[in-house]
């Protein structure tokens, strides 16, 4: 049997640069453990290197990079930790070499395939666990000497260590993807109404949790608010977040009360999820935003701010988080939203201490919201409400707040933008819609107004962008009994008419008392005036 | 109600089918709402009632989704009756874009019986002999 020289002090250092010099921290994942595999079983002198990761949730081992045993990796090996070579290594959290190869002492068949004779394989231990099994192999028979096996371990820490940092990376990245998909930024316009978000991750490394919160419109013109939190942290609980999210839209748009689209989300969870608990709060905003029919699952109840200060809605029973078994029926619970007042949602971080009872955490809230958020705009209510809730510092748990302001005055002017797309139309026909009839204008000729409105943006959509599309800006404003509109856009408009469909701007003119329509270098303003009384 | 902007209720009497729209009809569902009537449609049925009764809202696309249809119809010799109620908003579109050459009905019991009046009496080919 070939042995090698003992390695001295001054050899180990140098074969130890090797797999820790400075190159390596720009790498990939893969790119890293390829480029330290061949370095590893250069400096053992080995004619096979190989890299498996601990999968937590079924406590496997999965081959994720291979030299000169490739096939361990293409065919997605799995070894179950406690089971043949590797698997041991995981279990026993120590060396073990082996001198002979064949199905009695390891599990993958691939390894005496290849006519492997010798194997060395060590533990890769960050922060104290197991993250996976690095081994070497040799095709003529070899036993492996102490310093070797020494040698093989530091290796193997550099491996753990680096791993577990770019591992939380690409986490962190995939994490924060998740994020920007899940937790919308804005609601669609609502003239009257205002609707600001924040979510802050928790202080600790264990990265975002499962907190989430969603505000969307519905084709009745409704909006559905909800917020909630998925039990743990990091991927998993984003990603059941994820689900959570889409299966709560997919419900909503069926078209039914909070009652309904939280015994379809509960059923939908109980069935496809994993026994996690999952609190939330869904409601429905009613087409005139006076007043909030919701559901509470094992989530902390709404605060509302009016004339009377600041009061959390009355719950009369308290129903357990999604994932348990029901034994009681959900409860819809109803608030009336008054011009002026404000409706704040949010997750338990915003609330919870340590050590502390829930209820001293929900009248600090009361208190600080009361205090805060009347004397200041969004978003810098939020701001001032969660610097003052959390004292400055970051939280322990991940916070999810939601905060719906309704207007105290209707506007007399309207504002907003949406994407030169069919889908749009309807936002804002019920945008424009909901404007007029807060502003007084008689129904007959608000849906009117609203028709031309609707015309003139069906104009851009067509006429003003290429298919990379665009924005449709829309603006009003009442003065003397005159509804004054303007649909704008910045394309440059290619001729009109195909076929019979000439017949917008005849509609528009017929429906408005003057319409002109300006084409600059920056685009097209149509603009349209109505006298409203009629 | 269900996440369309339109819902399309088809049923068929002895070749005369009766299509209400309830909801709105603009450019993003103006050819479907068009391709699902039409789609109901076969060659023994003689005409369509399409009852506007209850829609909320139509612009010029969705117009000219119904022109469309009827030119479809009238190329086979089958006939669309609109049931457009006489005030209201969906009234005055239809006016204004002038849909002049449709026969416009007030409800739609007018709109069924102006088709019944309209219908074939004889086949373009005699019925084979038993």
């Amino acid at each position: 049997m070939a042995t090698f020289a003992p390695i001295d002090d001054l050899e180990r250092l140098k074969r130890l640069q090797r797999v820790s010099d400075a190159a390596l921290a720009l790498l990939s994942v893969e790119d890293l453990l390829d480029e330290l595999l061949l370095r590893v079983r250069d400096i053992l002198g080995a004619d096979t290197a190989a890299v498996l990761l601990l999968d937590p949730e079924k406590n496997e081992l999965v081959a994720r990079a291979a030299k000169g045993i490739e096939e361990e990796v293409e065919q997605g090996v799995r070894i179950p930790v406690g089971k043949g070579f590797a698997g041991r290594i995981a279990a026993e959290r120590h060396p073990v070499a082996l001198t002979t190869v064949d199905h009695t002492t390891v599990l993958n068949p691939i390894l005496f395939q290849k006519g492997i004779r010798s194997l060395l394989g060590v533990p890769l231990i960050a922060h104290g666990d197991v993250v996976g099994v690095l081994h070497i192999g040799t095709t003529t028979p070899r036993v492996f000497q102490q310093d070797e096996v020494e040698l093989l371990q530091l290796v193997a820490d550099r491996v753990a260590l680096a791993l577990q940092v770019r591992l939380a990376e690409s986490a962190r990245v995939v994490i924060d993807a998740f994020q920007r998909t899940f937790l919308p930024d804005s609601l669609p316009y609502v003239p009257g109404l205002r609707v600001t978000t924040k979510y802050l991750p928790a202080s600790s490394d264990v990265g975002i949790g499962g907190d989430w919160f969603d505000s969307f419109a519905l084709p009745s013109g409704e909006l559905v608010l909800a917020i909630g939190d998925v039990a743990g942290h990091g991927l998993p609980a984003a990603s059941l977040m994820g689900k959570m999210r889409n299966a709560l839209r997919a419900y909503a748009l069926l078209g039914g009360t909070a009652t309904e689209i939280a015994e379809y989300l509960d059923q939908y969870h109980r069935h496809f999820g994993d026994g996690e608990l999952v609190t939330l709060l869904v409601g429905v905003l009613s087409k005139d935003l006076s007043t909030f029919r919701f559901v509470l699952a094992g989530h902390c109840p709404p605060l509302v701010l009016g004339e009377m200060g600041a009061v959390f809605a009355t719950i009369s029973e308290h129903v357990p988080p999604l994932g348990v078994d029901r034994s009681r029926p959900f409860i819809e619970h109803e608030l009336q939203i008054e011009r002026g007042s404000m409706l704040l949602l949010y997750t338990d971080g915003l609330v919870e201490r340590r050590g502390e009872s829930l209820d001293i955490g929900l009248e600090r809230l009361r208190r600080t919201a009361e205090r805060s958020l009347p004397v200041h705009e969004a978003p810098e209510a939020i701001a001032a409400l969660l610097e003052e809730q959390l004292e400055g510092g970051r939280p322990a748990d991940d916070v999810a707040v939601l905060l719906l302001q309704r207007q105290a005055i209707p506007s007399l002017e309207l504002e907003f933008a949406v994407p030169a797309r069919a889908s749009s139309l309807v936002d804002i026909r019920r945008a424009v819609g909901r404007w007029l009839d807060d502003i007084g204008v008689h129904p007959v000729t608000a849906m009117e107004i609203v028709t031309a409105v609707s015309e003139a943006s069906t104009n851009v959509i067509e006429h003003a962008y290429g298919p990379a599309g665009g924005t449709i800006s829309i603006a009003g404003d009442s003065k003397n009994d005159r509804v004054e509109m303007r649909v704008r856009d910045t394309g440059g408009w290619r001729g009109s008419s195909r076929g019979g469909r000439g017949n917008g701007l005849r509609l528009i003119r017929g429906l408005m008392d003057e319409v002109s329509v300006e084409p600059t270098d920056q685009g097209t303003t149509v603009r349209m005036r109505r006298k409203a009384g009629s | 109600m269900t996440a369309d902007l339109a819902d399309v209720a088809l049923e068929r009497t002895g070749g005369l089918i009766v299509a209400t729209v309830v909801g709105e009809i603009d450019m993003s569902n103006a050819v479907r709402v068009r391709e699902r009537i039409a789609g109901f449609v076969t060659p023994e049925d003689w005409a369509v009632v399409l009852d506007l009764s209850e829609l909320t809202f139509i612009d010029s696309t969705g117009l000219y989704a119904v022109s469309v249809l009827a030119e479809l119809l009238a190329e086979r010799r089958q006939r669309l009756f609109l049931c457009v109620p006489p005030s209201g908003s969906i009234a005055r579109t239809v006016e204004l874009v002038g849909l002049h050459s449709m026969s416009i009905h007030a409800d739609r019991d007018l709109a069924v019986a102006a088709a019944k009046a309209d219908q074939p009496t004889s086949l373009p080919y005699p019925p084979e002999q038993a």
